[in-house]
């Protein structure tokens, strides 16, 4: 399931391509899964054809989903190669940080901040 | 007859406001009852002077004897309905929008809703093939609509034919296409009864739109057979009981497809709203 919030400060097409992006990785979306159409998808969440397809264009260059002629948009991977690792890494990090400084200055402990990621780890992680 | 050119469009004019009142007014916890309320006594206001105005307007044409210009007064039904009748129901009831946002969020499946997988390629052959058949006997019998009507409106008539037909088949594809990509919004969760009731309102969509046009087909055909070869003033019979049929079926459909429609949005809007509750 695909879920945006039109009130976000993220723009539609990155919470469409981080929507598919998290899919793949908890495997929602299997390596060759085909992905509904840009305009079935546009229809569904309500949005313009060319977010969609921005969305799948951006997905596209990270190597995660492949646009054939007459098959359409198929997941291509279930990992992103085209990075490399200590730049996935720094990536990640800079994520982090604000949101662990957000769960600090909101009152939360370092256990129950330990607790919540391993739990949402446990999510991401659990097929394999 | 004429008492036609008068029911008739006064029937399509009376229709949305009747539609529209007879939709029933769902207040949910996501709206304030006082507000709802007073916009939706604004627009039935609205809606009711613009059809007092239309009613009128027919009413005066026939009076003052312009009887068929009265008689195409019907498509005032349009501004009546979309404009008028229509954000009178979403007022009501906001699932009758269905490419509505009800809130900030909006969720999507991902699965891929390929229309051949509802009406496969193999349905639509034995069509193809009665246009075949049609066809070939226009050719074979070329010669008697050549003797009968004379060349030019022998030629002028297979024309129409053909283009009526290829239009009844392109259209009649696109409809059923058309089904698989209308918006199908789901709740944040996956739910199946919601799933369930998106299936079965695709396949009935799909399956009556197909049907429909294999019949719109057969009756073009029938028309054109009788015109050729049929006895005089047949066609006309056919043609217009065929006619208003399938328009009859058609906006029955259009209806209840609708009301489908409804159904379902109510039920993602409920499923999203006792979700909202449960993380409050």
């Amino acid at each position: 399931m695909l879920t945006i919030n039109f009130d976000s400060p993220v723009s539609l097409t990155a919470q469409i391509t981080d929507g598919v992006r998290r899919a793949i990785a908890v495997g929602e979306l299997a390596a060759g899964t085909v992905l509904p159409p840009v305009r079935q998808l546009a229809a569904d969440l309500g949005v313009n054809l060319n977010t969609v397809a921005r969305a799948y264009r951006a997905l596209e260059e990270r190597g995660l989903v492949v646009t054939r002629r007459g098959r359409g948009t198929s997941v291509a991977a279930t990992t992103e190669t085209a990075r490399p690792k200590r730049e996935v890494v720094k990536d990640v990090s800079a994520k982090l940080r604000p949101l662990l400084s957000d769960a600090r200055l909101a009152g939360l402990g370092a256990d129950q901040v330990r607790e919540l990621v391993e739990r949402e780890m446990k999510l991401v992680w659990k097929r394999g | 007859m004429l008492a036609f050119h008068l029911c008739f469009p006064l029937f399509m004019e009376l229709f949305p406001v009747l539609f529209a009142l007879t939709t029933p007014t769902r207040i949910d916890a996501a709206r304030d009852e006082d507000e709802v309320l007073q916009r939706v006594g604004v627009l039935q206001t609205r809606l009711l002077v613009a059809t007092v105005v239309a009613v009128a307007v027919t009413v005066a044409l026939w009076v003052g004897g312009m009887t068929r210009v009265a008689g195409f007064t019907w498509p005032l039904f349009f501004p009546l309905f979309f404009g008028f009748a229509r954000p009178l129901m979403i007022a009501k009831n906001p699932a009758w929008g269905s490419n509505a946002r009800h809130d900030s969020r909006r969720s999507a499946s991902f699965e891929h809703r390929d229309p051949q997988r509802i009406v496969p390629a193999s349905a639509w052959l034995p069509l193809h093939l009665v246009n075949a058949v049609m066809a070939g006997v226009l050719v074979w019998q070329w010669q008697e609509l050549v003797t009968n009507f004379g060349v030019s409106h022998a030629i002028v008539g297979v024309m129409i034919w053909a283009v009526a037909a290829g239009f009844c088949i392109v259209v009649g594809m696109f409809a059923v296409d058309a089904t698989a990509r209308e918006p199908e919004p789901r709740p944040d969760e996956p739910n199946p009864q919601i799933e369930e009731l998106y299936v079965k309102n695709r396949r009935f969509r799909a399956w009556t739109f197909f049907g429909g046009t294999v019949l719109t087909s057969l009756l073009l055909h029938s028309c054109a057979t009788l015109i050729v070869w049929g006895p005089s003033g047949a066609v006309v019979w056919i043609g217009s009981i065929g006619g208003a049929t399938l328009g009859v079926v058609g906006g029955i459909v259009g209806v209840i497809c609708d009301l489908r429609r409804v159904k379902i949005q109510e039920l993602v809007r409920s499923v999203s709203l006792a979700k909202d509750d449960d993380v409050r």
